[in-house]
């Protein structure tokens, strides 16, 4: 057997590493300059620190990389290198988190960058209404990037180096195609982020003034609450999250941003160019639809049974909001964490829990198990009620449109199913932390699936007080749901097939 | 005769005292005992933060004692008692709040939510020095340029590689 030579790959790998490190590097001048016009000197002092040791540790890794010796990726080291990728920006984008004074411990650090990249949306930040606006823009430009994809980013700046630059953006969780390669879908996907980010930044902001803020307040919360709902994402600048502003106007304008973000960019793409019938005919959207209108109805039938709120308004305004914050996997809470808990009642509870877990659609800043595999499985089903019910003659092949009509093969049924499969077990060992932990089943669940969503609604366990490990598990639960488990598998299964390698050649 | 016009004149007194001498009530425990608190007077008390957000004659007013938020439903002139609210390097005015508790407020789209009828500031708020970090500065002036350098000459190298 060949011994294929690896050392060229790595050259490739520690090129990408490297591209993605300084990425991050150069983003954190935003929050620099935002920290230099509010005169917070230390946070600017913060950011340039942190800016520089990405930057180092990127320019480095390049150069490393730059060697004539380079080979293309597989597909398999791509994916890899996606997982990679996310874990290393993870530890850069902690940094400035640690030396900000703002949280208890690194670990904290990595949990809130986590939970931003991942458009989770927990948080463990201390006396978060007394934070840095730099701090506060960082936070929810990680969120805004970890929609997009930090992989994505990175791929724009790519133009003659695209090698493995598909099985990179693959192992970001996203799949589709836009354009013809990789780094032309990844700048359009940006070119549409930054398109809504300056139509939402405007509509939000005015938003926030209408609310009751005033001048430069209302421009940064508006930023902010936009990149907050169009990655769905759940951050706020505030500690009452949504309720800060009680505003049903401003929480109706997130919802119309945070449904958008959680669309396929593809349909995106096919609206803008001209396509406005995909909004209707788009598997996603009708399973999107149709689950929605379940779980809200599910959610009201608790509610109401528990007369947990006076008049129909208070129930639209708090039940509605919270089953499609969920749904949408954005997180955003106009209601208090343990109110869920003490007050929503088991039917509640469960519809939304569910609601979490289904998720938005794919290739979206959402998470979950998404639309289009919940789609595939439910038409998968029929089909199969049909093939019993109906003779063999009058049985057709299965299709289903997204974006174009497509034959429903035995692969994309197996996908998704293995897919879900991977996300209910991620669910049920996060449940199970969590009541290691000590705490109730149904606030075990209620949580973990939270965070297998990327949702970011709490029921009142994610505190700075959290026991460690159960920070880990939500940690990793976070990042392998987001990038839907076949990165980190690859990642897991690289580093394990090098240290077996390493252990052959000592012994040999 | 005495002791009744002195019981009277205690009585008086008693309604001169202000109606929140009692402790107050904690935001935890209204939030996870809402239901048994809904619609009762309570003291409440913490810092202001953020920003009063007028509504016409009323405004909100979000005060938070170290554990949660609440938002508090008071007079505009409530609200112009207080000085100062808590933000990045600024402490807010603590104020002591009387007033009906609201589970799910049916006239604040089901809120949770405190009407005030008193408001006492009971501490000014002030500035908080956050002076600049010596070591913050050193790592920025040494490690700044070190990264603008490595850039540079990765972008060089780069650029080599891409010519041959």
């Amino acid at each position: 057997m060949v011994r294929e030579k690896s050392g060229g790959k790595l050259y490739t790998v520690c090129s990408a590493l490297g591209l993605v490190a300084l990425t991050l590097g150069v983003l954190q001048c935003i929050p620099a300059v935002t920290s230099l016009f509010c005169r917070e000197w230390n946070i600017v002092l913060v950011f340039v620190v942190s800016a520089a040791v990405s930057a180092i540790l990127g320019a480095a890794l390049m150069l490393i990389g730059s060697s004539r010796r380079r080979q293309p990726m597989g597909y398999g080291v791509g994916l890899a290198v996606a997982a990679a990728a996310w874990f290393l920006g993870t530890l850069l984008c902690a940094v400035p988190y640690r030396l900000s004074g703002d949280y208890l411990s690194y670990l904290d650090c990595c949990f809130d960058v986590m939970s931003g990249l991942t458009t989770t949306g927990l948080t463990l930040v201390q006396k978060l209404d007394h934070v840095s606006n730099g701090i506060n823009m960082w936070r929810h430009i990680l969120t805004f990037l970890g929609g997009q994809g930090m992989i994505v980013l990175a791929l724009v700046f790519l133009s003659k180096d695209a090698g493995g630059a598909y099985t990179m953006y693959v192992g970001e969780g996203k799949d589709e195609k836009l354009l013809p390669n990789a780094v032309s879908t990844a700048k359009r996907i940006w070119e549409i982020s930054i398109l809504y980010l300056v139509i939402g930044s405007a509509v939000l902001s005015a938003a926030a003034a209408a609310s009751g803020l005033r001048g430069g307040r209302a421009v940064l919360h508006g930023i902010w609450i936009y990149m907050s709902a169009w990655s769905t994402g759940g951050f706020g600048p505030m500690s009452q999250n949504i309720l800060y502003y009680h505003s049903t106007f401003l929480e109706l304008t997130t919802v119309v941003f945070f449904v958008l973000g959680s669309f396929n960019f593809a349909l995106h793409h096919a609206v803008l160019t001209g396509n406005r019938r995909e909004l209707r005919r788009n598997l996603e959207t009708v399973t999107f639809t149709t689950t929605l209108v379940i779980f809200i109805s599910l959610a009201t039938i608790g509610l109401m049974r528990g007369h947990v709120y006076p008049n129909v308004a208070a129930m639209f305004r708090k039940g509605f909001y919270q089953v499609i914050s969920g749904h949408t996997t954005t997180g955003f809470m106009s209601i208090y964490a343990k109110q869920f808990y003490y007050e929503w009642g088991d039917i509640a509870l469960f519809a939304i829990t569910l609601a979490m877990l289904f998720g938005g659609s794919a290739c979206s800043t959402a998470g979950g198990f998404k639309g289009i595999r919940t789609g595939i499985i439910f038409a998968t089903f029929r089909a199969e009620v049909r093939r019993m019910l109906l003779p063999d003659s009058r049985v057709s092949e299965q299709k289903i449109h997204h974006i174009r009509d497509v034959v429903l093969t035995d692969r994309a049924v197996r996908s998704a199913f293995v897919i879900v499969t991977a996300y209910i077990i991620t669910f049920a060992l996060g449940t199970l932390a969590g009541m290691l932990a000590g705490f109730p089943m149904a606030m075990a669940a209620f949580e973990s699936a939270s965070a297998t969503g990327n949702v970011g609604l709490s029921i009142g366990i994610s505190t700075p007080a959290m026991p460690a490990f159960l920070k880990v598990t939500y940690i990793l639960i976070m990042w392998v749901a987001r990038l839907e488990f076949m990165s980190v598998l690859a990642l897991g299964a690289y580093c394990v097939r090098k240290v077996r390698r390493t252990c052959d050649r000592k012994y040999w | 005769m005495r002791s009744k016009i002195l019981v009277t004149l205690l009585l008086l007194a008693a309604l001169t005292i202000p109606a929140c001498a009692a402790e107050a009530t904690g935001s935890t425990e209204l939030i996870n005992r809402a239901a048994q608190w809904d619609g009762k007077a309570v003291c409440y008390e913490g810092e202001a933060i953020g920003e009063a957000l007028p509504r016409g004659d009323w405004a909100w007013v979000n005060v938070s004692d170290g554990e949660n938020t609440i938002g508090c439903y008071v007079t505009r002139d409530m609200a112009a008692q207080i000085q100062r609210y808590g933000r990045y390097g600024v402490r807010g005015d603590t104020v002591r709040l009387t007033g009906t508790f609201h589970r799910a407020c049916p006239e604040h789209g089901g809120d949770l939510d405190l009407h005030v009828t008193e408001l006492r500031v009971l501490q000014a708020g002030h500035a908080v020095a956050m002076p600049v970090s010596r070591a913050l500065a050193w790592a920025s002036g040494i490690l700044g340029p070190l990264a603008v350098a490595l850039i540079a000459v990765a972008i060089f190298r780069k650029r080599c590689y891409n010519e041959d």
